[in-house]
């Protein structure tokens, strides 16, 4: 075969194993794609789908313990998998760069920037002073601020997203045929996220970089990519030009993961549709399509024969006998999605939860060295004078970017976080300054879920313990304990099988399960829910979703979730408080909101949020910059630095919440369309 | 309920006396194939079998006095020989190695139980505590272990009891650090919050859930201080400030040896060999067992 100049990375038919002390696990199979120069290509799938592994292996930077029983990486060309060390150094960090996932620590943190950036450079023959005038030139393009003295600073001296435009810097600085992008937005904010991925696109175009983008998150690489790879279980199922794969995908598994975007589904109703099952055991591979088992539109042939891909036209290829027109007998199959019952309540019960005025205040120094350094105020404030209410059977939505103190909320709710000031009124007692002991009765009526679904499990416990021990915290004696604990279980669609596993046993939403069955276990009330659906799969995110709706309907319960994912709290909220720097700016109907939001903080985030849309690529940023410093919050309005409308008077005034329409406030001089209180104000 | 039970792979549920079990043994096959943890292994399994049977593998009474046999050469009737009373080494030294035992299982298990409740103390506790702890433990650290055995054997009787205060005095701020480490990292983690939001008291979030998170590294650290706490004995012995004549230790012999070492070479060589044994046996499998369980130090499995 001739190389294709046109292709950066042509990947023919690779194989991936690992060895491990079970068999060996087959992580990619057959997997082609290729790269054209100066385009962009996203890899999509779930967890566990072979992203990570495709990516490591073309510079050749997997475990130990990976062998390539088959295939070839073809990098302007050459085969990598045929050069030795010396070779692939020449490649790494010259031609091919590479931008991480977790950008607090993809940097080394004893060694500032500045001489990072310069080191980086080695091949080139500058001088220090002009490898450091490139590396500072670089920085600015990527919008650091300052560049020239902050050059000097260490890794931790900036912020995440800050943190991930370096890397990105760094990635570039050497000028590279080809960089790999893993999840670089994952641990970011949505804002954050939308920033980067417009400094991706913009510097792809303007250095003439070809990009490859592995995500799970279909707005992004609708955003961002010319082709899509969409894997699953170590093969590529599909592939095929971004409108090919978004407006006419081909492969059920494709048609699937679209479908379970909550951003897709706009309509009002709690179930989302979901893809049941998961990413098999690669260490034995079927003879069977590797999706037959999820799949809702599988046929007799399926089961027999593993599908090749086929050509469906140009750009577009697909793995599956239904492109091929190979059917056979339909094989029966029940209809995943759970019909109807997704009715929203008409009306919500009396209060169940008051906060009025709550502050919440962390010590920034101590007491003695306060003194000592002449600070009066040695406080931030987490969480600054909000006041909402929760009524019985409702769920209230909190959002915000990290930092705005929802968690600090969430928190202070519960019991986690002393209460400066402020009232917190729960089913009619008031929980601020309450005596522990009778503060634990009133805590037996909430309970709290929290962000990481295992990391928030005891590790040496196993799941039953886990499940039945808000019981015995609170010195219940149950009749017949293996009933309740199949009771909860069995509430959460957990069976029995799941007693004596440990967390790390646990995928992801089965631990996320444990959890809920664990916060349900005394029957609460409330339910406050910190990210439920982070570190989740879209997939798992609607199951866990849908679950959480079932169970406020069959038990009443509230909830207060606690989310920077927009769509996913968009189906589960009555209502949405959106807060910035501590403070509540905007509480309304969850329709209101989003169709009618009048804080311009709201709107950003709003449209911050991707959509899976090639079609609908945003074009202007809505808002730039990210959260100012506790300790330094802007005079009047707080918001008047980023905001695309301030006028003079956002500086020096801040505004108060006020009546926007029934049930709908917002702290804002001057609210989005709304002209007639534009005028009065 | 619409949402389909999740059923594992594996439909037998196992109960959790028997997954222990099984990760018991997958442990103990992992462990036995590295070298080293498998040399150790047996050494530390034949040091406890010979102490504990020590009546059954030797005809002589340590303590019975042959004079007319005194500094015999090894042989048949007496495997290393007899000292310079007549008493037979080989069952000395077994006799020694009770002794080395008692003091490995109640010295070490204090050290252990003393510096993971003081050393979680200062984790989870207030600063003051914690400041107040670390400089106890640190201000024990920096006595040499001997010097400061001399300083107590100086005030108080040379006894098997006060061997152990000294070792103990020595050991558990080592295990105190470590324990306080471990819990300040746990202190904040998810699922210490998920059992204080759910209501828990402190004793039950600090023994149910942080204990068996702390403990690990402390029983590796155990493994290891085995060897340690037999060279105090041995070192203080040497002086003629641990186990006093005429029982039997490790230490004692070596001191005997020495004195007649111009005459026969053999009590030197039958008191050093256990010590020099039990401490590579005891290290070998600590560090073992520390490469099984770091994940970091094992190969991707």
């Amino acid at each position: 075969m001739t190389p294709t100049m046109t292709d950066v990375l042509d990947i023919r038919k690779l194989s991936v194993e690992y060895a491990t002390a079970r068999g060996a696990v087959h992580a990619l199979r057959d997997v082609s794609l290729c790269v054209p120069r100066k385009k962009t290509v996203g890899i999509v799938g779930e967890s566990g789908c072979g992203k990570s592994t495709l990516i490591a292996s073309i510079l050749h930077l997997m475990s130990r313990n990976a062998r390539v029983p088959a295939g070839q990486i073809l990098f302007n060309g050459i085969d990598t998998l045929t050069l030795g060390e010396d070779a692939l150094r020449d490649l790494r960090g010259n031609k091919v760069s590479m931008v991480f996932q977790d950008p607090m620590t993809a940097q080394n943190p004893v060694i500032p920037i500045a001489r990072q950036m310069v080191d980086i450079q080695y091949r080139e023959r500058l001088s220090t002073e002009e490898k450091r005038k490139r590396a500072v030139a670089m920085l600015r393009r990527v919008g650091i601020p300052d560049p020239e003295s902050r050059i000097d600073g260490y890794p931790h001296e900036f912020s995440g997203g800050m943190r991930q435009r370096i890397s990105i810097a760094m990635a570039l600085l050497v000028r590279p045929d080809l960089l790999i992008a893993d999840e670089p937005t994952t641990a970011l904010d949505v804002n954050m996220e939308a920033q980067i991925i417009f400094l991706l696109r913009e510097l792809q175009q303007e250095f003439g970089t070809s990009l490859l983008f592995a995500s799970h998150n279909l707005g992004l690489i609708a955003e961002l990519c010319d082709d899509v790879v969409v894997m699953y279980a170590g093969e590529v199922v599909e592939r095929g030009s971004v409108r090919d794969i978004f407006h006419e995908p081909q492969h059920p598994y494709t048609q699937r993961l679209l479908e379970c975007d909550p951003a897709l589904v706009k309509d009002g109703r709690r179930t989302l549709p979901t893809i049941p099952g998961r990413v098999p055991d690669l260490r034995v591979i079927p003879e069977a399509c590797i999706f037959e088992a999820r799949c809702h539109k599988a046929f007799s042939v399926c089961r027999e024969r593993h599908p090749a891909p086929v050509e469906i036209s140009d750009t577009q290829s697909v793995r599956c006998h239904l492109a091929s027109g190979l059917t056979g007998a339909p094989v029966r199959r029940a209809e995943p999605r759970p019909q109807g019952g997704g009715l929203r309540r008409k009306h919500a019960g009396e209060p169940l939860l008051a906060v009025e005025n709550l502050r919440v205040r962390y010590r920034t120094e101590g007491f003695l060295k306060a003194l000592a350094s002449g600070n009066r105020d040695p406080f931030l404030d987490g969480v600054k004078q909000v006041s909402l209410m929760l009524r019985r059977g409702e769920t209230l939505g909190l959002v915000g970017e990290s930092g705005s103190g929802k968690t600090s909320l969430g928190r202070a709710i519960i019991g986690l976080t002393p209460c400066h000031s402020g009232s917190i009124r729960f089913d009619g007692t008031e929980l601020v300054g309450l005596p522990d002991a009778e503060y634990n009765l009133q805590r037996r009526k909430m309970a709290m879920m929290f962000q990481d679904p295992i990391a928030s499990l005891s590790p040496r416990r196993t799941a039953r313990s886990l499940v039945m021990e808000p019981f015995e915290i609170h010195g219940i004696k149950l009749e017949d304990e293996d009933a309740e604990a199949e009771r909860l279980f069995a509430m959460v669609g957990l069976s029995t099988a799941f007693f004596n596993r440990y967390p790390h046993e646990l995928s992801g939403g089965q631990a996320r399960r444990v959890g809920a069955a664990r916060a349900l276990a005394l029957s609460p009330e409330l339910i406050i829910a910190d990210e439920p659906t982070a570190g989740l799969d879209t997939s798992v995110q609607g199951e866990i979703l849908n679950l959480m709706g079932e169970l406020q309907r069959e038990h009443g319960l509230s909830y207060l979730v606690i989310s920077h994912n927009l769509p996913a709290i968009r189906h589960i909220s009555d209502r949405i408080g959106v807060m910035y720097l501590g403070r509540l700016v905007e509480e309304g109907p969850v329709a209101e909101i989003f169709e009618n939001p009048a804080h311009p903080y709201t709107r950003a985030l709003i449209e911050g949020t991707p959509h899976p849309d090639p079609d609908r690529r945003r074009t202007l940023l809505s808002i730039e910059g990210e959260v100012p410093s506790l300790k330094d919050r802007p005079r009047g309005c707080e918001f008047h630095p980023r905001c695309p409308i301030a006028e003079p008077m956002c500086s020096r005034e801040a505004p108060q919440a006020r009546d926007i329409a029934p049930a709908h406030a917002a702290a804002c001089h001057f609210p989005l369309n709304r002209e007639h209180l534009k005028q009065r104000a | 309920m619409a949402v389909a039970p999740d059923v594992p792979s594996s439909s037998l549920p196992e109960t959790p006396a028997a997954r222990r079990a099984r990760a018991f043994w997958q442990g103990l096959k992992e462990l036995t194939r590295n070298p080293f943890g498998a040399v150790g292994l047996v050494i530390v399994v034949l040091f406890f079998l010979s102490a504990l049977f020590a009546p059954y593998l030797t005809p002589y009474d340590p303590y019975a006095l042959d004079v007319p046999s005194r500094l015999a050469r090894p042989s048949f009737e007496h495997l290393l020989g007899t000292d310079q009373l007549g008493r037979d080494t080989f069952t000395r030294v077994l006799y020694g190695g009770r002794i080395a035992m008692q003091l490995a299982l109640v010295a070490v298990t204090a050290a252990l139980v003393i510096g993971l409740v003081l050393g979680m103390i200062a984790g989870y506790g207030p600063r003051w505590l914690d400041s107040i702890l670390i400089l106890v433990f640190d201000t024990l650290r920096s006595f040499p272990t001997i010097i400061m055995g001399l300083a107590i054997v100086a005030v108080t009787q040379p006894s098997l009891t006060v061997i152990m205060v000294i070792f103990v005095l020595h050991a558990a701020p080592a295990f105190g650090r470590i324990a306080r480490t471990q819990t300040m990292a746990l202190k904040n983690t998810e699922f210490i919050l998920a059992e204080k939001s759910l209501g828990a008291r402190t004793p039950l979030v600090l023994t149910r859930h942080m204990m068996p998170n702390v403990l690990g590294p402390l029983l590796i650290l155990a493994a290891m201080d085995v060897p340690v706490v037999v060279t105090v004995e041995a070192g203080l012995s040497f002086l003629g400030l641990g186990i006093q004549p005429p029982t039997a230790s490790w230490g004692g012999i070596l001191k005997e040896g020495y004195s007649v070492l111009r005459e026969t070479p053999w009590l030197v060589i039958a008191g050093g060999m256990p010590l020099v044994l039990t401490t590579l046996g005891f290290t070998f499998l600590g560090e073992a067992l520390r490469d099984s369980f770091d994940p970091k130090l094992r190969e991707a499995r």
